[in-house]
Parts: structure tokens; C-alpha cells; sequence
């Protein structure tokens, strides 16, 4: 296991190097330096010149890549120029929000997913069953924004029953505790609405089918036949052995959450990193841009190192078969 | 007599055979096929061109003329919805087959010659699918900008590692088969190898692939479309019509605006799924069970 987790580590960090070299490529794409947006227009040329040297604006590439390498790594991504702030606040600022949001929308997923996949797993070919199958397709092929504003056009414009844009209602920002919290909820029902029903396709035929080919095998057959009775059998031996896969899943989906909400959280105008992200690729924010890049794929990154490294303490297996393929 | 009869079938028989008792993935090509038609043959039926602009009549509801209404130009929904699918549909199918073509080749490459060439190919498509796709590809539209072509570009460079991993996969396993070895023995090249006795003995993942990823693709355009970064104007998609709908206004009072393109990739997305998932079952069952994503 050790060595399983160590030889996980260095890959993950020579991964991390490579997403590195791409976000510093993308960077020295852009045309002009990245304080072209920082200093008036009226300092003269060479004294910007002496400062670029001196900032090392025009160091050899390679040289570029390993000091802004370093800085990256104690959290320093450089400056936001529509913000006028440090890249790495204005990301920490935004993705509490984010966070929210997708707890909300996992436990929705994760409950939904869950119950609906192992009922039909044991009723297949059931009214339940072909109802959920065509739904989880459905919930998997709508585009998300679509889906969120015909949420709006129904509940927000309509019915007028919910809040459909921002996290507290305007003119409220003041108000706190229980009162805020309920208007903060309120703001997050329709997102996790969309977030949530996505999520939980997936969960849902993930389930679904570990269950199906559990369900076949010969220990379940083993517990039927000595008389377990069927919750038991369903919720102490499939169940288990189904978990595994699940909790891939789940660690696979928490990246996903954190990026791609980028859409619903458009839509919604939920102050979130996905947001955020959008606004900078429109002010063309291009430190913001890349530092969001950045985090984002450190944490896709280390939630598949998780999921592996869980999955290989859950199933055994995955350690004998590592190196053969 | 009977048992003779079913002996004599050949492999794709029994094939379609199976595929057509599963009910949602024949209505998937049934309905795919019409959203093809629809996109051919819709704009020399509907009596408009995409850019006719009525002027008595903007902003008008369905009927009088116009069976889905017109837009705040006075241009027919519905025309335009058939020439959105041309554009929506061929971002599909065009961006698919770069996927296909890098991936491909990289992961034939990476299984048949192993080694460091492998590890370097395997890191970078790891590398890749570590950046969540819209966090990037909308940071790379920044800076290539909106168009079609970019768009393709875009979406085949950060797709092509899942197919590479197939491929990899397929021919690491198929590289040792006896057949392929006496292949080999008989002195025929890589290329013949690869090409004549490898890949077509891949293509049954490969397949299912390429229809899934088409699905996604079509997802994919109307997402960034619809953020401004995708299909950039006069060019107009179904991603782009939907766009409308960022006005409140629009959201509001016009739904025929933008419901209709939402549909149509909601329709086209779903039946490919389907079909995808009816092929899967037939070509590639073990991939079976996740609808593509």
C-alpha cells in the first residue's frame, strides 16, 4: 500500500509539473506583459523597460517558468487587473460560495442517486426503473443553462415562488442570522435543483449497474440461500461492494463541481469561481484566468489521487493488478 | 431446420438483431435521422433564408406566417433553427474527428511501442483531462477568440485522451494475440499491422466513442456558444440562439426565442445517447452503464 501511495504521489507531481508548463504557456501567449494593465500611460518607455528587468519580464523563458513556478507555489499567482487585488484573495474570496453550493447539490445527488439506483437494481425492467433510466439520460444530454432558465421562466418569472439570480435578495445585505441563512437558501434551491438532478444521473447509473452485477454474483446468491433476510442482503453485502465504486465517483464528481458549475453559476449569477471565471475570461483578466486554471486542475488533480488511493483501500484487488496495464 | 438457419447468421445479423429489440436506441436513430432531415432539408421548405429580415414583423409570436416566430430582427425561428443545426451538428462530427485522429494515432502508437514513448503519451493525456474542460477551453477562447474553427480546434485538443486510452488500451491487449504474431511472422509491416489487423478488431469501442462523443460535443458547443466563446456571429448555432435568452426580457415575454434551440440540442444530444447506449450494448458491453459521461 506504501509503495502504491508513493508511486500515486510522483505521478500526481510530475502531472502537476506538466499542468504547470500548459498554464505558463498559455500566460506567455498573451500578447503584451502581464502589467501592461497596471501602469499609466504617461511613464516613460525605458523606465517601464528598467522595471520589466528588474521584475524579470524579460528573462529567457526557461528562466520565466521556474521563478513564476516558485511564487506559484507559495500562493502567489499574481495580480488580478480587473480586481486590482492579489489573484489567490480574489479566488479564496469566491470559492466559499462555490463549496455551498456543491455540498448542497452532493448530498441532493448522493441521496437521490443512491436510493433510486438500488431500487432499480432490484426491480429492473420496472415502472421505476425504465421512468429513472430515461430520466438520468435526459438529466445527462440537457445543457445545463438551458435547464437552469427554464427553472427561471417557470419558478422566478411565472410562478414568482423563488429568487432566481444572486445569493441574497437586493436590498437585504444586511440582514443576518436565521433571516439571512433562510434567504441564502432560498437563493440556492434552483441551482442545486440543476446541479443536483446532473449529479445524481450519474450517481444513478453508476448504482445501478455495480448493483446489477453484484446482485448477480455467487455470495449474494450465498446469503439468500442460508435466509438473510433481503434488506440485509441488499444493504450489508451489496451494498458494500458496490460502495467502492461509488465513492469513485463521488470523489470524481467534486472536481467536477467546483469547475463545472461554471454554467449554472453563469446562469444563476451565483457569486461562485465559476463565475468568477467567466467575468475574467470576458475583462480578459488574464492572471485571474490562469490562476483559477491553476487551482482548479490542483484540485481535480489531487480529488482522482484521493479516489485512487480510497479505492485501492477499499478493493485489494487494485494493488495486485497495478503495473500490469 | 430452424436451429440450421440460426447458425448461418453472420455476426453483424446477430448484431442488429440485438440492437434493434432495444426499443430506446432505435427511436434514438429514428429521431436523429429526422434532426438530420430537419437541418438538410428545412431551410428549402420553410419559404425563408436565414437572414431575411421582416421588418412588420419582430418579435412575433408563433403562426401568422412565421410556425415558430421570428426574432428581435424579424429573421424565421425556425429557419434558422435548421441552419443552426447544420453548424451545431458539423462542430459534432468535425471536432469528434480530430479527437479521433490524435487519439488514435497517439494511442496506437503508446501500445505498440511501449517504453518511454508510451509514458510520455500516457502523461500527457493525464496532463489534459486534469483541467476541467470548461475552465479551460473558455480560457483558451480568450485568447484564440470566437469561430468555428477554433472552436473545433479547441474542443479536439482537450478531447482526444479518452479515445487514446481506448485505443491503448485495445492494442496492448491485442498486440500479443496469436493471430497478430503470426501477422508478424509473415513479415508484413507495422503500419499493415496496425492498420489491417489491429485497429479493425478496435473499432467496436471505437464506435461507441465516436457517437457518445458527438453527443458531448453537440453539449459542449451550445455551452460555450451560449458564453459568447463559441460559434462567433454572423455564423449562428443552436448554442448562439440560445444565447438570446441572457436577456431577461427575452426569458420573459419571447420563450419561442430560445426554447425551441434548446430543445433541438436537448432532442439531438438524447437520441445520440441513446443510440450510443443501444451500440454500446451491442459492440462494446463493458463500457456499458455510465450514458456517456
Amino acid at each position: 500500500m506504501g509503495k502504491y501511495i508513493g508511486k500515486r504521489l510522483l505521478q500526481a507531481v510530475i502531472i502537476l509539473l506538466g499542468v504547470s508548463v500548459i498554464v505558463f504557456a498559455l500566460v506567455n501567449f498573451i500578447p503584451g506583459d502581464p502589467y501592461s494593465g497596471m501602469y499609466s500611460p504617461d511613464i516613460p518607455t525605458e523606465e517601464i523597460e528598467a522595471k520589466l528587468d528588474e521584475l524579470g519580464a524579460n528573462d529567457p523563458i526557461p528562466i520565466q517558468y521556474v521563478k513564476w513556478l516558485g511564487r506559484a507555489l507559495t500562493g502567489d499567482l499574481g495580480y488580478s487587473i480587473w480586481y486590482k487585488e492579489p489573484v489567490i484573495s480574489v479566488i479564496l474570496g469566491r470559492l466559499g460560495n462555490t463549496a455551498l453550493l456543491a455540498c448542497s447539490s452532493i448530498l441532493v445527488s448522493t441521496l437521490l442517486g443512491i436510493t433510486v439506483g438500488i431500487y432499480s437494481a432490484r426491480h429492473r425492467k420496472g415502472l421505476v426503473d425504465n421512468v429513472s433510466t430515461v430520466m438520468a439520460f435526459t438529466a445527462l444530454s440537457i445543457p445545463s443553462f438551458f435547464f437552469g432558465m427554464i427553472l427561471i421562466k417557470i419558478f422566478g418569472v411565472d410562478l414568482q415562488i423563488l429568487p432566481i439570480s444572486g445569493m441574497v435578495t437586493v436590498g437585504k445585505e444586511s440582514i443576518t442570522g436565521a433571516a439571512r441563512a433562510l434567504d441564502i437558501a432560498r437563493h440556492m434551491v434552483l441551482p442545486t435543483v440543476v446541479l443536483g438532478l446532473m449529479n445524481a444521473a450519474t450517481m444513478l447509473r453508476y448504482t445501478r449497474s455495480s448493483m446489477v452485477d453484484i446482485q448477480g454474483m455467487d455470495f449474494i446468491r450465498t446469503a439468500r440461500a442460508k435466509g438473510l433476510p433481503e434488506r440485509k442482503v441488499i444493504y450489508k453485502h451489496a451494498l458494500k461492494n458496490a460502495l467502492s465504486q461509488i465513492i469513485t465517483v463521488l470523489s470524481l464528481q467534486i472536481p467536477g463541481l467546483l469547475s463545472g458549475s461554471l454554467l449554472t453559476e453563469t446562469v444563476f449569477l451565483w457569486p461562485g469561481v465559476g463565475r468568477l471565471n467567466f467575468e475574467a475570461v470576458n475583462h480578459r483578466d488574464y492572471p485571474l484566468i490562469m490562476g483559477i486554471v491553476l487551482i482548479l486542475a490542483s484540485f481535480t488533480l489531487i480529488a482522482n489521487l484521493i479516489a485512487d488511493i480510497s479505492y485501492a483501500a477499499i478493493d485489494p484487488r487494485v494493488l495486485q493488478n497495478d503495473g500490469k496495464g | 431446420m430452424e436451429r440450421n438457419v440460426e447458425k448461418l447468421k453472420t455476426p453483424f445479423q446477430g448484431n442488429l438483431k440485438k440492437f434493434m429489440t432495444n426499443k430506446l436506441a432505435v427511436t434514438g436513430l429514428v429521431v436523429l435521422v429526422a434532426l438530420l432531415l430537419f437541418a438538410i432539408v428545412g431551410p428549402y421548405v420553410t419559404g425563408y433564408d436565414e437572414e431575411t429580415i421582416d421588418m412588420m414583423n419582430m418579435l412575433a409570436k408563433p403562426g401568422n406566417g412565421h410556425t415558430l416566430g421570428t426574432d428581435e430582427l424579424g429573421r424565421d425561428i425556425l429557419t434558422r433553427l435548421a441552419y443552426g443545426g447544420r453548424v451545431s451538428i458539423s462542430v459534432g462530427i468535425f471536432a469528434t474527428l480530430m479527437e479521433l485522429l490524435i487519439g488514435v494515432l497517439l494511442g496506437s502508437i503508446a501500445g505498440l511501442y511501449g517504453g518511454i514513448v508510451e509514458s510520455v503519451i500516457m502523461r500527457i493525456t493525464d496532463i489534459i483531462m486534469c483541467f476541467p474542460f470548461f475552465v479551460i477551453a473558455l480560457s483558451i477562447a480568450a485568447i484564440t477568440g470566437p469561430s468555428f474553427r477554433n472552436l473545433i480546434f479547441i474542443i479536439g485538443i482537450l478531447g482526444w485522451p479518452s479515445v487514446c486510452r481506448i485505443v491503448r488500451s485495445k492494442v496492448l491487449y491485442l498486440k500479443n494475440m496469436e493471430y497478430v504474431e503470426a501477422a508478424r511472422s509473415l513479415g508484413l509491416g507495422q503500419m499493415e499491422i496496425i492498420f489491417r489487423h489491429i485497429l479493425p478488431n478496435a473499432m467496436g469501442p471505437i464506435i461507441v466513442f465516436t457517437t457518445l462523443s458527438v453527443a458531448k460535443v453537440v453539449l459542449m458547443e451550445a455551452s460555450l456558444s451560449f458564453l459568447g466563446l463559441g460559434i462567433a456571429r454572423p455564423q449562428s448555432s443552436w448554442g448562439t440562439m440560445l444565447s438570446a435568452a441572457q436577456n431577461m426580457q427575452i426569458l420573459k415575454d419571447c420563450w419561442w426565442m430560445w426554447v425551441p434551440a434548446g430543445m433541438l440540442v436537448l432532442l439531438t444530444v438524447l437520441s445520440i445517447n441513446f443510440l450510443g447506449d443501444g451500440l454500446a450494448e451491442v459492440l462494446d458491453p463493458k463500457s456499458r452503464g455510465t450514458g456517456g459521461v
